[in-house]
């Protein structure tokens, strides 16, 4: 995302309070984006980490193939 | 002493949340994409083996809070980040035995990791102010 591409004032306000003095190690926008992310709360389901573990390997594998079938 | 439930010995007790898209995005594009970052991640020893025994522990030095005197620390209380490559941290929560994963985000897109670079920032958003002024009193 690039910073014309940040179109509401409530994202801009939040671009602009956390480009000051910004040592964070992270770029202003990604900060912009994790807030927001924070701000809406909104989550998948929980899973336990066993949980995450099978559906990571299930959705990569799949991923994988359909990266092999595109190239 | 009676043996615990089956579960408790088998399952960790920590529940993940995934912010909605976000993580999934960032997960796709950043660590589907680099087999050392996956590995590193959710590999044996990795960031998600090491919080599954203890959400507290740190993965390795570079797992910690957001500096205290950032804005965006005070917006999003307890907010931390870990490296999983040396470019590549994801940032998290913990509260208990839940953890708050919301993505993986890269280093110095902007030269925000080095000190000399913070004027770049400051300019960007000078830049981006002067935008939104321009935009604003456009007709």
């Amino acid at each position: 995302m690039k910073i014309t591409e940040i179109q509401k004032p409530s994202d801009r306000k939040l671009f602009e309070e956390f480009s000051q003095g910004n040592d964070s190690g992270f770029s202003a926008k990604d900060l912009v984006e994790i807030a927001k992310a924070d701000m809406q709360d909104k989550w998948l389901t929980p899973v336990t980490y066993e949980q995450y573990i099978a559906e990571d390997e299930a959705d990569y594998q799949a991923w994988l193939a359909e990266q092999e079938q595109n190239s | 002493m009676p043996n615990p439930p089956v579960n408790q010995s088998v399952q960790s007790p920590v529940k993940l949340w995934r912010a909605a898209g976000m993580f999934q995005d960032t997960k796709e594009n950043r660590i589907w994409r680099n087999a050392a970052a996956r590995n590193s991640f959710s590999g044996p020893g990795g960031f998600m083996d090491t919080k599954r025994q203890n959400p507290q522990a740190s993965y390795g030095s570079s797992d910690k809070l957001f500096k205290s005197n950032g804005k965006f620390a005070v917006r999003v209380p307890g907010i931390k980040h870990a490296h999983i490559t040396h470019d590549l941290s994801v940032v998290y929560k913990v509260e208990g035995n839940n953890i708050y994963l919301y993505g993986f985000f890269t280093h110095d897109e902007l030269g925000t990791g080095q000190p000399a670079n913070i004027r770049k920032q400051d300019a960007m958003a000078t830049r981006f102010s002067n935008t939104e002024f321009l935009e604003e009193t456009k007709g």
